[in-house]
């Protein structure tokens, strides 16, 4: 017996999300010298440039990998796995994992936002890597404090009691 | 984008600028510096020579961006998200640009203490250019809403 949790997220959410958490830093750059940072602000801003939508389809397509690989722990060892659908056209992304039946159920509600936030905060990681490392770091710590979310909402239940009861033990002696 | 520059055009600017200064200018002995300042017949040609410089500098100031150039016109492509009302000042400041390219050139030769100004014109408006073209408009928002991710949990047989 196993459970299967899905995640149903958008790609779309997830991209604007990185989208806007770049044009933001941007724009704060952009407001401490307007002349100086202008064309930095907007190389950091992530999106809109081709190369710059190709690179964050791929930092989407780590960060859904990294999650999937995250959550290696809780995957049921027997018959458990992990998979995720993300495609060039489709904007919804399902995430299927398959853990024991003593999975609380009760605790799913925040992994679908958990698991946005965690690629979310993966892809903001990648993206700050390679422009300004020390952004990076932050980001990183974010996405491990997620993971650390994670793991709180994948408690097992106690386990079942069993169909018998402890009076039901019974002994018997035979003389031989 | 396409920018034309036509240096005809541009050299009336200058021209008609150069007659305004050159008509409130004296020099240190108290004359007219009119005469100075105006270009003569012989001397305009010149402005064609400033102008190309110019376009140079803008040139590389919109590299980025620029996907084809003549010696009076460049073509910038932006990407969609880029903010189109942006578009006409683009225009504008590229020309401006020339025009005090020019009167920065000229005045370096007959009238230096009007260098200082032009200078500053030139250098404003290539830091306006520069932010002009960089320039992101906010990301899209998704047509979801951020609450849409859902989990559901089912028991396999």
């Amino acid at each position: 017996m196993s459970k299967t949790i899905t995640l149903s997220l958008k790609k779309s959410l997830i991209l604007e999300a990185v989208k806007a958490d770049t044009f933001q830093s941007g724009q704060v750059d952009k407001s401490a010298d307007p002349v100086k940072n202008a064309a930095l602000a907007y190389n950091e801003q992530a999106g809109d440039e081709t190369y710059q939508e190709r690179k964050l389809l791929r930092f989407l397509r780590s960060g859904l990998a990294r999650f999937a690989a995250a959550m290696n722990e809780f995957v049921d060892s027997e018959g458990g796995s992990i998979t995720y659908s993300l495609t060039d056209t489709g904007d919804e992304i399902t995430i299927r994992v398959v853990v024991s039946n003593r999975y609380n159920s009760g605790l799913a509600q925040p992994l679908s936002s958990f698991a946005e936030e965690y690629i979310t905060y993966t892809m903001d990681y990648m993206w700050w890597q390679s422009i300004k490392p020390a952004f990076a770091k932050d980001y990183f710590s974010y996405a491990q404090d997620t993971l650390a979310q994670i793991r709180l909402c994948l408690a097992k239940t106690a386990p079942a009691a069993s169909s018998s009861n402890y009076t039901d033990i019974t002994g018997t002696v035979t003389n031989s | 984008m396409e920018i034309t520059l036509n240096f005809t055009a541009l050299a009336a600017d200058v021209k008609r600028s150069l007659s305004i200064i050159g008509k409130r200018s004296i020099d240190e002995n108290g004359n007219l510096m009119f005469k100075d300042i105006t270009l003569s017949s012989q001397e305009e040609p010149l402005l064609d020579d400033y102008f190309q410089q110019a376009v140079i500098d803008l040139t590389t100031e919109t590299d980025t961006f620029i996907t084809a150039s003549t010696d009076t016109s460049l073509t910038l492509t932006f990407p969609v998200n880029h903010n189109g009302a942006l578009t006409p000042a683009i225009t504008k400041v590229c020309k401006a640009y020339c025009v005090s390219y020019a009167l920065y050139s000229w005045f370096s030769i007959v009238a230096p203490r009007l260098v200082e100004k032009y200078m500053g014109d030139c250098k404003r408006q290539t830091g306006a250019l520069v932010r002009l073209i960089h320039n992101k408009k906010a990301p899209e928002a998704s047509e979801h809403s951020p609450l849409s991710p859902t989990t559901t949990v089912t028991l396999n047989s």
